[in-house]
């Protein structure tokens, strides 16, 4: 499981990306699909998902980001 | 139906190239989704796995599941968690804690990715992706386990801004341990926070099978068992902290049963069969040797007793002239 724990790690310091600030929940891991590959091979796990805590406050803002281009992750 | 835009999103794009799209059944991806768009308005499914619209009116806090490994065609993302029974506990265990929180059994009956119930449909597609292949789920249970993501990697009032949730199949850890001729074992996994309780599988060689629900080990070989539990309390994350782990809501024991195949395999009357011939051949060789060392005792006799007839007759006849000679000597001497 210490391959989920670094995909953890991975995730918090991502998030950071460029701008040095990190804006949960409104936010993609770029790569993710490699990033949870990996750690899928290396635990054994057949799935992996990650689920932002949005509060109320912010639900209207994520509703709008999970149907912008943000999601092209998929 | 689904847009077709859907298909030329990056993941989904990755896995066609790798083949792995083919396990998701276009008629269950289809009926788990509310809209046309390519993510539905948070959601949740009823017990017949129909999506519908979040119900938590009252909750201030929601966890939408968002970005996923592998990408499922069905509508996966952006439902909300919490109103998932099989999330929901370990994900709000996990938040509350901070730490990773290992949840229960999670079955469903055995069936393929076409299945209508949405879980084993869920599952049978999960297990085609990992191994490259389309398989047929076996009703063997699933776990998942709620991971915290920090907003910060070393301070000590973090907070937990996501929760990664991982589902594993315990079969798949016990694969390929084994040498391919052992005859097998029995493994009993126990938690303490399902109803069910407890599964047991069959190691046979480097393959696995799943026995059942239940401790269905041979009771003939209860005193012969082997403990194990989770015994590290922190899991690897890279940093000097780790992630704590929190066993106390759903601890898991593991119990190892030798079988009948594998006891017959070391309890046999070899050493018994072995040892009686070790012990002919030592027999055998002893008398081997007594007898020689007879015959050549006895040739020896036959040998010394001739020789000592021989000497004696020679003898007799050398004193006779010896004694002659000496008396003509004598004689002549004082003559």
């Amino acid at each position: 499981m210490a391959a989920v724990g670094g995909l953890s790690t991975l995730i918090t310091i991502d998030a950071y990306g460029d701008s040095g600030q990190a804006s949960w929940p409104l936010v993609s891991i770029n790569g993710f699909h490699e990033k949870g590959f990996n750690a899928r091979s290396l635990s054994g796990a057949l799935y992996l998902s990650i689920s932002p805590v949005v509060t109320r406050d912010d639900l209207l803002d994520w509703e709008v980001y999970v149907q912008s281009d943000a999601n092209k992750w998929m | 139906m689904k847009i077709t835009s859907k298909h030329s999103t990056r993941g989904l794009d990755l896995q066609e190239r790798a083949g792995l799209n083919d396990f998701d059944d276009p008629e269950v991806s289809a009926k788990s989704f509310l809209t046309l768009g390519t993510v539905d308005p948070l959601h949740t499914f009823d017990d017949l796995g129909h999506p519908l619209l979040s119900q938590a009116s009252e909750d201030t806090v929601f966890l939408p599941r968002w970005q996923t490994s592998p990408v499922l065609e069905t509508s996966q993302v952006n439902e909300n968690l919490f109103e998932a029974m099989e999330y929901e506990a370990i994900a709000r265990d996990c938040i509350a804690s901070k730490a990773a929180v290992l949840g229960g059994f999670h079955f469903s009956d055995r069936g393929s990715t076409a299945d209508l119930d949405s879980t084993t449909a869920f599952f049978a597609t999960l297990q085609s992706i990992s191994s490259g292949t389309k398989l047929e789920y076996s009703g063997d249970p699933m776990t998942h386990i709620a991971v915290p993501v920090f907003d910060s990697l070393y301070s000590e009032n973090r907070e937990v801004v996501a929760v990664l949730i991982a589902t594993f199949n315990w079969g798949i850890y016990m694969e390929d341990i084994l040498d391919a001729n052992n005859k097998g074992y029995t493994v009993v996994i126990e938690n303490q926070c399902d109803e069910v309780g407890s599964f047991t599988y069959t190691m046979k060689g480097e393959k696995v099978y799943a026995k059942g629900i239940g401790d269905l080990h041979d009771r003939r070989f209860t005193d012969r068992v082997r403990n194990g539990q989770f015994e590290n309390p922190k899991i690897g994350d890279g940093t000097t902290d780790g992630i704590s782990f929190n066993q106390d809501s759903c601890p898991y024991r593991f119990r190892v049963y030798p079988t009948l195949e594998d006891y017959e395999s070391i309890v046999t009357e070899n050493p018994v069969h072995v040892s009686i011939g070790i012990a002919f051949v030592f027999a055998f060789t002893i008398a081997l040797f007594l007898c020689y060392d007879g015959m050549v005792e006895r040739r020896q006799r036959i040998v010394l007793a001739r020789a000592t007839h021989s000497t004696a007759i020679v003898s007799s006849l050398f004193v006779s002239v010896l004694w002659g000679d000496r008396r003509v000597a004598f004689i002549l001497c004082f003559a």
